[in-house]
């Protein structure tokens, strides 16, 4: 059993810790500062990246599976398996329109204002959602620490306006995180690369993502790093290029659009797949079985590159403007950051060079220099790490709806965080006892035409017409969320605030939700642990399988009995039997049967695997042995 | 109900007295930022100006690698991320501060924001330069400025083939214009500033820094107004056909 190692000198001072996520539409990870140094939190395998994705099994009392095992459910239950939350969150079932039309699951259309996905009869808000994926990751930090977590520090792409930061901050909460810090994505990059190499100067951190694109200006000098400029499209990304791939991948397969969303599920992954092996690769072959042979096309990458070019060529203007709103010019900016796996697609690291008159680094791994930087930033609000300070900006304007429609912008974009406006307000009727606001946020002129963001009704006691003094104040603290006071001065008092967010939950939503999920807790506790023990029992089965041929060969050889084999044989049957069994204790059982009856049949094949390794003889076979000996081992022995 | 805006600031820098008194120990504190016996931070107050908030005399001569420092300087003891760990009250202090500090330095850093803020500190109200909604055109361009407004409504109601010469007029009204503009900001921030803290250092009256502040209001007023007939020239020239 692996059991998490208590950290050197643990015992003595157990400081909570606090942890930097990545909260991303493809993949999450968690990362943490330890002796100045930000790390990510790798599962035994080596994985660091936990896809976002959250599959229900069957049944409505199944609990949720996340990660890589929610993939496999993918392909079997597609209106059960929810990907890409992260393009949800904060959103109104209007917003979403686009995105609904291309995912596999429901959405309820009762519910306008915060969609809700429909999983059989239960309905989820995105912030719960991605609470499945933050606990996961809460869990994998627990584990390594060997204590509790319950504070971090999440990422958001940069161009996120204030619904979406409150939708994030919510699912922190749900997930029973303390979030202390919503850190924007490229300012968290800036941080891991700032932190790694102690640089000066201005810098561009350019980061395309799964299904965001954000382009930010910063300055740093003497440990401070302070964002000039940002922008951005929230839905532009790595999966608009899948997307384009699929589109002509699923012509040519299935020219009369009658695809089942399962045929549509492999063609997209075949198309992501095909998107990756293009990066090194000049031309790859798409092969996909079907149900009548198999369907094999090539594609070369200047196929693909004339397909992407005109999303590549989406973040031109933001760029464009990112550095305009930073008052410096292209030749002042000393380097160029790639953030998101989408950067590693060669075109857009030519583009960016060409934009940039630069050739952009990429020195650490584009999927996990985010978590690290929220890694980093978790360490200053922890103390951990001294003399570093973020000064981050707001994205977009924030104004109020003012007579006919139009706006009047408070708070300009790009102003650096924390900030305030101050509005002062009257009354037009004799004894007019509330004054209703509207919030907005964004650049067009007509209110309309920007995002909502709450109407706030603000009570004052009755007066004649024009006498009250009613002093608003907009606040927007560290995180880019926007508070609202108000203050009476002829009465002297703090005036009362209905708020009613356009697209977020409301506080007793988030409530309740966080009561559910103490309530499910101990119910999906044991869910789960059926379900990671049949996969588990799935996975041991098939490995031993595997080896049986040559076990029969060792027989022959004598190097193995036939009682020994039989052994294994029954062994395999009786998990084979408990697998569908709804006790995970009995299939832990049986999983830990097979693991000692095929013990001395794992190591002859282990040993035939080296001999052959060190002859040098038929290298490919023996590394092939060699992985799936390693595999069923750290099968065998992973942690419950 | 709709609201009702009152543009009067005045009215918002209400009466919040600046404090004197720690609000955890009560003891002394003055001006300064941190308590000198309990050490705890205090609020500057909303009444702080932006000049005294960052430290500075009420002068327009402000080199952006002086400003820069200073704002680094008090971001590091204001900011919200430096009290993570202290009393909920100490916090929202922090916020506050933080806030208002990064207020004056984006006012600050800007020459025109900067005397559009003076105008407002020393009038005690909204001019309207700042925003440039109420700003009539430079008298001595008048002329020009209407013949300008004829031509883009020439051009916005005639064909491609038109369009090519009145571009060209356009154009020759652009770059004229643009030096008239380039001279009022160079007036601006060079004599005129220089001429305002130089009354300042001579501590000259309130009364008599009014000449000079019409002056200063005038040229902010035109440079908006023009900023606006460029704009819109800009627009017209570059924009789609």
């Amino acid at each position: 059993m692996k059991i998490p190692l208590p950290l050197a000198g643990a015992h003595l001072h157990k400081e909570p810790r606090v942890i930097g996520i990545d909260l991303g539409t493809t993949n999450s990870l968690v990362a943490y500062m330890e002796k100045g140094e930000a790390h990510v939190i790798r599962d035994a395998g080596g994985d660091a990246l936990v896809p976002s994705i959250v599959a229900f099994p069957p049944g409505d009392e199944a609990a949720p599976m996340v990660g890589t095992a929610a993939r496999q459910l993918l392909f079997a239950h597609p209106e059960r398996t929810v990907y890409s939350v992260k393009r949800l969150m904060g959103r109104g079932l209007d917003d979403a329109a686009e995105d609904r039309t291309r995912l596999p699951y429901a959405l309820s259309d009762e519910h306008r204002e915060v969609v809700r996905i429909r999983i059989g009869n239960r309905l989820f808000t995105p912030p719960e959602i991605s609470a499945f994926i933050l606990r996961e990751l809460k869990r994998r930090a627990e584990a390594h620490f060997g204590q509790e977590v319950t504070q971090a520090v999440i990422t958001v792409p940069a161009y996120f306006n204030d619904s979406q930061r409150q939708a994030t901050r919510d699912a922190g909460r749900i997930a029973g995180l303390e979030v202390l810090r919503i850190v924007n994505e490229p300012t968290a990059a800036c941080l891991a690369y700032g932190l790694d190499r102690r640089r000066e100067g201005t810098m561009a951190v350019y980061d395309l993502g799964g299904g965001t694109f954000d382009i930010s200006i910063l300055k740093l000098r003497e440990g401070i790093f302070e964002v000039q400029s940002t922008n951005g499209d929230t839905h532009l990304g790595g999966d608009d290029m899948d997307r384009a791939l699929t589109e002509v991948l699923l012509r040519e397969i299935d020219p009369l659009g009658a695809a089942s969303p399962e045929l549509l599920e492999r063609v997209r992954i075949a198309a992501e797949q095909a998107k990756r092996a293009l990066t090194d690769a000049d031309e790859t072959t798409v092969a996909l079985p079907l149900g009548d042979g198999t369907f094999s096309r090539l594609l070369t990458r200047d196929e693909f590159e004339s397909l992407i070019a005109p999303i590549v060529e989406r973040t031109l203007a933001p760029c464009r403007e990112a550095i305009a709103d930073a008052g410096v010019s292209t030749g002042e900016i000393d380097e160029v950051v790639l953030v998101g796996g989408s950067t590693r697609v060669p075109l857009v690291r030519r583009k960016v060079a060409e934009i940039f008159g630069k050739q952009p680094h990429c020195e650490l791994n584009p999927d996990e220099v985010v978590a690290l930087g929220a890694g980093v930033q978790a360490g200053i609000l922890s103390g951990q790490v001294e003399g570093l300070l973020l000064l981050d900006v707001n994205p977009l304007s924030l104004g109020i709806e003012t007579y006919g429609g139009a706006v009047e912008k408070l708070i300009p974009r790009n102003s650096t965080i924390p900030t305030s406006a101050r509005n002062i307000f009257t009354t037009g009727v004799e004894g007019q006892t509330a004054i209703a606001v509207h919030v907005i946020q964004g650049e067009r002129e007509l209110a309309s035409d920007n995002r909502s963001l709450a109407r706030f009704t603000i009570h004052v006691p009755p007066m004649p017409a024009g006498w009250p003094r009613l002093e608003v104040t907009f606040l927007v603290d560290e995180n880019g969320i926007l508070s609202v006071s108000a203050f009476e001065h002829r009465s002297q008092a703090e005036a009362s605030i209905e708020i009613r967010p356009s697209y977020g939950l409301t506080d007793d939503e988030v409530e309740r939700m966080v009561m559910e999920s103490f309530e499910h807790a101990a119910e999906d506790l044991r869910t789960r642990q059926i379900v990671e023990a049949r996969v588990e029992a799935m996975q041991v089965f098939s490995a031993t399988e595997k080896q049986l041929p040559l076990g029969a060969e060792f027989v022959t050889e004598g190097k193995l009995s036939e009682a020994e084999m039989e052994r294994i044989r029954t062994a395999m049957q009786e998990l084979h039997e408990s697998s569908q069994s709804d006790d995970h204790r009995l299939i832990r059982g049986r999983i830990e049967t097979l693991d000692q009856a095929s013990r001395k049949l794992a190591a002859l094949v282990m040993n035939r695997a080296v001999q052959a390794a060190l002859q040098g003889q038929s290298l490919d076979s023996a590394e092939e042995a060699i992985r799936q000996m390693s595999e069923s081992a750290s099968l065998g022995t992973r942690d419950a | 109900m709709e609201p009702i805006q009152i543009t009067d600031l005045k009215a918002a820098q209400t009466a919040r007295d600046g404090h004197s008194l720690c609000w955890s120990c009560r003891s002394e504190v003055g001006e300064e930022p941190v308590c000198p016996s309990c050490v705890k931070l205090q609020p500057l107050g909303s009444n702080s100006d932006y000049f005294s908030v960052m430290g500075l005399p009420r002068k327009l001569n402000l080199d952006p690698q002086v400003l820069e420092p200073v704002f680094h300087a008090l971001s590091r003891r204001f900011h919200p991320d430096m009290y993570r760990g202290s009393s909920p009250r100490e916090r929202v202090i922090a916020l506050d501060n933080s806030a208002l500090l990064n207020q004056a330095y984006r006012t600050l850093r800007d020459p025109f924001e900067r005397a559009a803020y003076l105008l407002q500190l020393e009038e005690g109200r909204a001019t309207g330069s700042a925003t440039g909604a109420r700003d009539a055109p430079p008298q001595e361009l008048l002329e020009e400025i209407l013949e300008v407004q004829e031509l883009l409504g020439d051009f916005k109601f005639s064909d491609e083939e038109e369009r090519a010469g009145l571009r060209d007029q356009l154009r020759q009204r652009r770059d004229h214009l643009q030096t008239e503009q380039d001279a009022r900001a160079r007036s601006l921030t060079g004599d005129l500033f220089t001429r305002w803290d130089m009354l300042i250092e001579k501590r000259v009256v309130p009364a008599d820094r009014r000449p000079l502040l019409d002056q200063i209001r005038r040229l902010l007023g035109d440079r908006a107004y023009l900023r606006r007939v460029l704009a819109s020239l800009n627009e017209a020239l570059t924009g789609p056909a």
